[in-house]
């Protein structure tokens, strides 16, 4: 029964939590961020802003052919000169930033390893 | 036996997390389905230490030592940046919301908040088991020298 309450109550908060956050990142990111859509045939791809179903699996969107254009995903213009047309074609769903995290965790267990060895050779 | 439980399951959360923690080596298919792995351990080892946690709380603005004050705001911290990981995962999923028919909206407006977050939640991570360091050490040692060190049996007794 104890372990019940804290289970609903650790729920509960990560739910009240989860939803601050969607509404602080929802309210700075607004109007691009919404609830998740139901991917149908004649939704909005949200790679390029076309209404393919072929680019729904979200994958790097394809390189742009001379007078081609794609929908900026941040400011909704079409422009081949769109500021974040090099991220749809590169960065997009590609865990770049996770080397930081490899350099973090390296550092910490070389810092861990040093400590280590100096407690064992006094 | 709670302690053996308590190790068990924070070893689990361990691992799971640093494989979900490191999506360039896992690939995303594999990331993002261990961590929603990783959010179900954490939520178990929040439920067991939920009675510490009303404790503490319950006492942060008395008499406090200063550990167990700084626990509770590291985990706190932790707790917040996990959600923030796990919400804005959510945001740039390409294959958990895709498994179930769904895509979400805003891509450059999560990645920023998940790549963030996900770093901080780390140097967290870290902060935490260093600051556990010595319950770790000591509840290991007690286990592994448990099992594999023989007792010899006191005189008069018989081994069972």
């Amino acid at each position: 029964m104890k372990t019940l309450k804290a289970a609903f109550a650790v729920i509960a908060i990560t739910v009240v939590l989860s939803v601050a956050v969607y509404a602080a990142v929802a309210a700075v990111g607004s109007p691009a961020v919404t609830l998740p859509e139901r991917v149908t045939t004649d939704s909005q791809c949200p790679v390029a802003g076309c209404t393919s179903a072929s680019c729904h699996g979200a994958a790097p969107a394809p390189e742009l052919a001379p007078g081609e254009t794609m929908t900026c995903p941040k400011v909704g213009c079409e422009a081949e000169s769109c500021h974040a047309a090099d991220r749809l074609v590169s960065h997009y769903n590609e865990p770049k930033t996770s080397s930081l995290n490899l350099w973090i965790l390296g550092l910490s267990v070389f810092t861990i390893a040093m400590i280590a060895i100096s407690l064992y050779v006094k | 036996m709670k302690t053996t439980r308590d190790l068990i399951i924070d070893a689990v959360l361990l691992a799971v997390y640093l494989v979900a923690a490191n999506p360039a080596t896992t690939g995303l298919l594999i990331h993002e389905w261990v961590s929603i792995g990783a959010l179900l351990v954490a939520l178990v080892h929040t439920v067991l230490h939920w009675d510490w946690t009303v404790e503490t709380a319950r006492r942060f603005l008395g008499k406090l030592a200063v550990a167990p004050r700084w626990n509770l705001v590291i985990d706190a911290a932790a707790l917040l940046a996990f959600i923030t990981v796990m919400v804005s995962g959510f945001g740039v999923s390409r294959h958990v919301l895709l498994a179930f028919g769904y895509f979400a909206p805003g891509y450059f407006v999560w990645k920023p908040v998940h790549s963030i977050s996900a770093v901080v939640l780390l140097a967290l991570v870290i902060v935490h088991l260093a600051m556990h360091w010595k319950w770790i050490v000591t509840a290991v040692r007690t286990r592994v020298g448990a099992t594999t060190t023989p007792r010899s049996p006191a005189p008069g007794q018989r081994r069972s």
